[in-house]
């Protein structure tokens, strides 16, 4: 597909794995098209994987799939500071130290205004926990990848990462750990440089892209309606709540204090033609018959009568994660479809449909 | 003259993120089960025509405070235009709980619990948490007169956005200390248009409480004044019958008295 535009090849010009060039145009890796190799092992097998920092079971879409996957494989290492829902599913787990016992990579960012932050511990690792840094270079030492790890310690990296500013590590301590400089966050700045901030060939934003078009894909977006649900059944929308990140942040304390569960959003009229009330109890089952819950009614105004609403992340079945577990349902669980994004590889996810079926 | 405190919260750039809530427990160490700050979503209308908003339940520091009224203990004084917190001193008696025409102290464990206005920090001239920690610069806190000219700024600016937008608590007992850039009228949000002490509270507070140490007064002095007054009678009669002593009534007294020797 690229090629034929005259795009340049991937990295490494060889064929990916998650289909890049052949099922979509272009892009990062599409991490949820890498399931299906680990089972049919085409274009080649995949046989081990490491899952570090990742919540496999929520980001991922069709839950079934994935399982099947990890049965395949030859080795699944999960690195993670929670004993998450995929970390049973692991033949080796390594606990990672908390973000308050590790230092991390430089946080670098630019944009608007740029700086630079260190990550420093402000306790040691507690039981038998290791930061990233470590796991990463004893591994490395032991599978050949000595020339990436030659520093010992991660502060002997950062000093040699700061360097390269003409920076030190107590330089950057004594300035409370940030170095902030001055960015570049309107148009006029790079137009005294003659440059601009867009990388297109008419270096503006470009509605139409010709890009696109020479690699035969719409130049402009297009609506496309997506099937609409059947019978009985609510199409499944998903979001976030402010109060959690991600799959991560529901068996902490404090914030599921707040928000220990999410509720299904479901039109106030549409509840009442269901017979159900505010409160109610529900499960909530897919097209493809797989359930997630029980969960608790939100009948609400700020829903349309066809689709139902859940806050991601919840739903976890992960009986160490003892205020998560059981609680709520889950999005991922429910979306065993996905609809394949030809241009950039992305999943959307909004084509599932679920009904909502009284507990019990 | 002494500086005047208040909080201001802009309903207009709050997103409910409740920041302020974790901010708040973490920083003055507040029970993992309770919670000086709570937020709520409120809703009207039907989708894809409904209207929303925020609404932020915590104290509201009024200068007028009825808790400080009623409290016999002085857990809950003024300090600088904030309704401060002194819980050592607290007897969970619960009148505030019921004075509070917002509903805003509770007993937990024991004690008076609601927002303390992160004394310590303010003595310090610092900013309480909420309002350091809010992401969309919702909460602000300062000197009353600064914070209020402020909100009448954003007033002006929402105002062809929403028609209904208003201060609350600019008046209201006193001067509240926490002043609500409203989107709509109080009662959207649920918050009345003029807070009151609730009346049975007022009148036990006013009446029935001066009365009843009247009462008690009035009742130590009649029981004094009719000691007194059977003590004259009795000392009275007991002269009256040694003075002139009838034959009977001699009669039996020296009997007694035999008695009482044998």
């Amino acid at each position: 597909m690229g090629e034929e535009a005259g795009l340049p090849p991937g990295p490494t010009g060889k064929v990916r794995a998650d289909g890049a060039r052949e099922k979509f145009l272009r892009g990062g890796t599409a991490i949820q098209e890498l399931i299906e190799p680990m089972i049919t092992g085409k274009p080649y097998p995949i046989k081990g994987l490491v899952s570090y920092g990742v919540s496999l079971f929520h980001t991922l879409p069709n839950v079934p799939r994935t399982k099947d996957a990890l049965k395949n494989l030859d080795l699944h290492l999960a690195i993670d500071v929670l004993p998450q829902d995929h970390i049973a599913w692991a033949d080796v787990v390594l606990p990672e130290a908390t973000y308050l016992e590790r230092y991390d990579e430089l946080w670098t960012c630019s944009h608007k205004t740029p700086y630079i932050a260190l990550r420093e511990p402000a306790i040691e690792p507690m039981y038998d926990t290791k930061p990233g840094w470590w796991i990463a270079r004893e591994l490395g030492l032991r599978v050949g990848l000595e020339d990436f790890f030659k520093w010992k310690t991660a502060e002997e990296y950062l000093i040699l990462r700061l360097s390269s500013i003409g920076m030190n590590l107590d330089k950057l301590r004594e300035q409370q750990g940030i170095v902030i400089q001055k960015g570049k966050p309107y148009l006029a700045d790079f137009e005294k440089e003659n440059s601009s901030p867009f990388t297109t060939t008419s270096g503006k934003v470009e509605l139409y892209s010709e890009a696109l078009e020479k690699a035969k894909m719409k130049p402009m977006p297009e609506y496309e309606a997506t099937p609409e649900p059947p019978a009985g059944f609510f199409r499944l929308l998903y979001g976030r709540s402010p109060v959690h990140t991600f799959a991560r942040t529901q068996n902490t304390p404090l914030l599921n204090e707040l928000m220990p569960e999410n509720e299904v959003w479901l039109n106030d009229e549409a509840a009442t033609k269901l017979g159900l009330k505010h409160g109610d109890r529900v499960m909530l089952e897919n097209q493809d018959g797989i359930k997630s819950g029980p969960i608790r009614v939100k009948a609400t105004p700020r829903i349309r009568q066809d689709c139902v609403f859940l806050v991601h992340g919840f739903g976890h079945d992960a009986p160490r994660m003892t205020r998560a577990h059981k609680r709520g349902a889950s999005d991922a669980m429910l979306q065993t479809k996905y609809k394949l994004d030809p241009i950039s590889g992305g999943a959307g996810l909004r084509v599932n449909f679920v009904k909502v079926v009284r507990e019990g | 003259m002494a500086t005047r405190y208040a909080y201001s919260i802009d309903l207009d750039r709050c997103i409910g993120c409740q920041a302020c809530t974790v901010a708040c427990k973490t920083g003055n160490e507040v029970s993992l089960t309770d919670a000086y700050i709570s937020i709520t979503d409120i809703v009207r209308g039907q989708a894809p025509n409904f209207w929303g908003s925020f609404a932020h339940h915590r104290c509201f520091h009024c200068n007028d405070a009825p808790c400080v009224t009623v409290c016999p203990t002085g857990t809950l004084s003024k300090w600088n235009g904030l309704t401060i917190v002194t819980p050592e001193k607290c007897s969970a008696c619960g009148y505030c709980t019921d004075a509070c025409p917002f509903k805003v102290p509770h007993i937990y464990e024991n004690h008076v619990s609601k927002c303390i206005a992160c004394l310590e920090l303010v003595k310090d001239g610092g900013t309480p948490w909420c309002a350091t920690t809010c992401p969309s610069q919702a909460i602000k806190f300062g000197e009353r007169e600064q914070v209020l000219a402020d909100a009448h700024a954003r007033i002006a600016q929402l105002k062809p956005r929403y028609p209904n937008v208003q201060v609350y608590g600019e008046t209201q007992l006193g001067g509240l200390g926490l002043l609500t850039i409203l989107l709509d009228k109080p009662s959207a949000y649920g918050l009345p248009e003029d807070p009151q002490m609730p009346l049975t509270i007022d009148v036990w507070q006013r009446v029935v409480q001066p009365a009843s140490i009247g009462l008690t007064v009035t009742a130590i002095a009649v029981t004094g004044l009719s000691y007194i007054i059977a003590r004259r009678q009795h000392v009275r009669e007991k002269m009256q019958a040694h003075a002139a002593p009838s034959a009977e009534e001699s009669k039996d007294v020296q009997s007694k008295e035999k008695q009482d020797n044998g």
